[in-house]
């Protein structure tokens, strides 16, 4: 275990050397800074809705490219360095040295979470009067969503190219936050044949939903009333964690297979 | 390290299976709480798309909504049609936009005399079904629906049915409970109007003088409670100041001035200040259904062919009389069919209370040798979605409404053809 982590700090402290992340989270910590900038354009509630939304919509986007940005490289970069042969030579085990990557890229995702919270917390302090601690529910799922596609992403580099990853956990991004919403469409369409609606039953219930830890909405529109709420965020929480589990065996699977 | 790999594929397959499980108990659950609801992003360009699916729906939908503004008060109003079904689509959840969308739709298309165009209710009532459909647990929109029904339509009975849904929420406004009373009354069901006034009073007995607002709060439900009730016992009580009936020797004539251009005069002989009666233009055996369910999807145009003109006549010294010009919007009333109906009603439902209390709220101190008639009515069936937070006696009461209602009124219809209308021949068109 002591291995593990051992990789997973030496991960966290080459991640945050990385000049591409820190400007991903300079910008966006700046972007957020400047959010109380809308409030002019409309007033009240609606003022509310711009701030608070374009702040998840930063958050999000910058949590997405700093996991797809940071896990793609990860694995084949130290092949290609041929730094894996020395790490492996010690008492380390390929599945530990997966584990530690992952771990070390959660952490890196957690401290640009808390940076991006924080700021956030204060731009919507100061433009709005209040805080609101339902953001902090928000910026937590979120940091889930980045965590499950770091997971993948690290899934796919251990068998693919970083640019081939790019565009394979960028699609696989894309997909998990469609698909709930287009079965639900097909689902109330009754035209809609079992021929259409089995397959995409399928693939959201194999690929893994990001859409599910969309919470926003609810927060920015505060008058809706939700059910199971606290049901809702624990068996989602639970599904991501049970996800990265299952894409990290996946990972050993293959890195153990794998001919270096 | 066979055996540890058999282990990873028996983990594997165990945590597939677990995640499966716990996306399909997730699911329902998301899609009451967090759907979007709406099926296609037509109209959003694709750069916006992108936008959009990168995590800023919420935002994309508060940039358009603020746009949307700007085009309303520039007097853009057909710009902000597109708008809203880009905003709802992408924040199905925002209340403003539905309440605000429909009031639009119902109330600011008008003609160059101000007469609103009447075929965009049926789509604003649409509008309102889809955003209560995606926002069941809130009380608002059931309000507005009730509302544009009160209010607008004029159609009270229909009105009560989605007042009592909103009324069932316990976070609705308090005062905006008092218009369940309003409709009730309104709508002739005079025992349930007091019912619900007697409600509210206890209700707001209980906090009286915790501070200024609930104290006013009981002062305005005490007055409207003692009200209703006065008012009901001077109408129909023994002795009532509703007999013996008026004769209001109604009458209503039309005559075409110049094409498209219509005078329309009568008689109502109620001696008071406040009456309106009612004339309508519409294509010959066409009403228009003011019903979420007129429409079968939503969508933005009206029928271009349909004529459908709606007035109302203040009535002085007995009398009344307008012109009314319809030459200058022809996209409002194309007059494309043949023959033409006008009709003239006076009911007292709306009528100013000083006309109530000697005719009654129902028509029941008025006569008429020709035109008088009596309309039962009961409220249409409305659909309550599923998750909605009403208890299911209300739910079963609206969904299969048996109270019926009636009330008396006036009203004469007369036949125009389109050549009548547009003066045709007269003028060798």
């Amino acid at each position: 275990m002591n291995a593990t982590f051992a990789i997973a700090g030496a991960t966290f402290g080459e991640a945050v050397r990385k000049r591409i992340l820190m400007v991903i989270l300079l910008v966006a910590l700046l972007i957020i800074l400047i959010s109380p900038a809308f409030e002019p354009f409309a007033a009240g509630r609606g003022a509310r809705t711009l701030i608070i939304s374009f702040g998840f919509g930063v958050i999000q986007l910058a949590g997405t490219f700093i996991a797809i940005i940071m896990c793609t490289g990860m694995i084949p970069t130290e092949i290609e360095r041929r730094t894996i042969y020395t790490i492996l030579s010690k008492p380390v085990q390929r599945y530990q040295f997966v584990l530690g990557k992952f771990f070390g890229a959660v952490s890196t995702l957690g401290f640009m979470y808390l940076m991006m919270g924080i700021v956030f917390l204060i731009a919507s302090r100061m433009a709005l009067g209040e805080f609101d601690p339902k953001i902090v529910r928000g910026l937590i799922m979120f940091f889930f969503q980045s965590s499950l596609l770091a997971a993948v992403v690290l899934f796919f580099s251990t068998f693919v190219s970083p640019l081939v990853n790019y565009f394979l956990s960028g699609g696989v991004f894309l997909m998990g936050n469609l698909l709930s919403s287009f079965l639900e469409t097909i689902q109330r369409n009754p035209e809609v044949t079992p021929i259409t609606r089995i397959p995409v039953q399928i693939l959201t219930v194999v690929l893994p939903n990001f859409a599910n830890f969309n919470v926003q909405n609810p927060i920015i529109n505060p008058e809706q009333v939700l059910t199971d709420e606290a049901a809702y965020l624990v068996q989602t929480v639970v599904y991501a964690v049970v996800y990265i589990a299952l894409l990290l065996v996946a990972s050993m699977l293959i890195f153990n297979q794998r001919e270096m | 390290m066979k055996r540890n790999y058999s282990k990873l594929w028996v983990a594997l397959v165990v945590l597939l299976i677990v995640q499966a499980a716990l996306q399909v108990r997730i699911f329902p659950l998301w899609v009451r709480n967090y759907a979007p609801k709406q099926a296609t992003p037509i109209g959003l360009a694709p750069e916006q798309l992108l936008v959009a699916v990168a995590g800023f729906r919420e935002f994309m939908a508060a940039i358009l909504w603020v746009r949307a503004d700007g085009f309303f008060d520039s007097g853009n109003y057909d710009a902000v049609l597109p708008m809203l079904r880009l905003v709802t689509w992408l924040d199905p959840h925002n209340i403003d936009v539905y309440s605000t969308g429909a009031w639009h739709m119902g109330y600011n298309f008008t003609d160059e005399s101000q007469r609103s165009d009447r075929r965009y209710i049926p789509m604003a009532l649409k509008f309102l079904e889809e955003g209560i459909q995606n926002n069941p647990t809130v009380w608002d929109l059931y309000f507005e629906m009730g509302w544009m029904y009160y209010h607008k339509i004029q159609d009270p009975t229909n009105a009560v049915p989605w007042m009592q849904v909103a009324n069932e929420y316990k976070d609705m406004i308090p005062a905006r409970r008092h218009m369940l009373s309003h409709a009730l009354f309104k709508s002739g069901r005079f025992d349930e109007a007091v019912d619900h006034w007697g409600k509210l009073f206890l209700d707001a007995e209980k906090n009286r003088g915790k501070d200024w607002e609930s104290s006013q709060l009981y002062d305005v439900r005490q007055n409207n409670l003692e009200d209703t009730i006065l008012d009901l016992l001077r109408r129909y009580g023994s002795n009532p100041e509703t007999q013996p009936p008026v004769d209001l020797q109604f009458d209503a004539t039309v005559k075409v001035v110049r094409p498209r251009v219509l005078l329309v005069e009568g008689r109502l002989g109620i001696p008071a200040i406040g009456c309106r009666v009612t004339v309508i233009l519409r294509d010959k055996s066409r009403t228009l259904e003011y019903s979420p369910k007129a429409l079968k999807t939503f969508t933005f145009e009206v029928d271009p062919k349909l004529t459908y003109m709606q007035d109302s006549l203040a009535v002085r010294e007995e009398k009344f009389r307008r012109e009314i010009d319809m030459s200058k919007d022809p996209k409002m009333y194309p007059f494309k069919a043949e023959e033409y109906e006008v009709e003239f009603i006076f009911e007292p439902r709306y009528a100013s209370p000083n006309i109530q209390g000697r005719i009654g709220s129902d028509g029941v101190g008025m006569w008429d040798a020709r035109y008088l008639e009596t309309v039962r009515e009961k409220p249409a069936p409305i659909e309550v979605p599923e998750y909605a937070q009403v208890p299911d006696t209300v739910r079963r009461e609206v969904e299969n409404p048996t109270r019926e209602v009636e009330y008396k009124r006036v009203r004469k219809v007369i036949t125009l053809t389109r050549a009548d209308i547009l003066m045709l021949g007269r003028r060798g068109e």
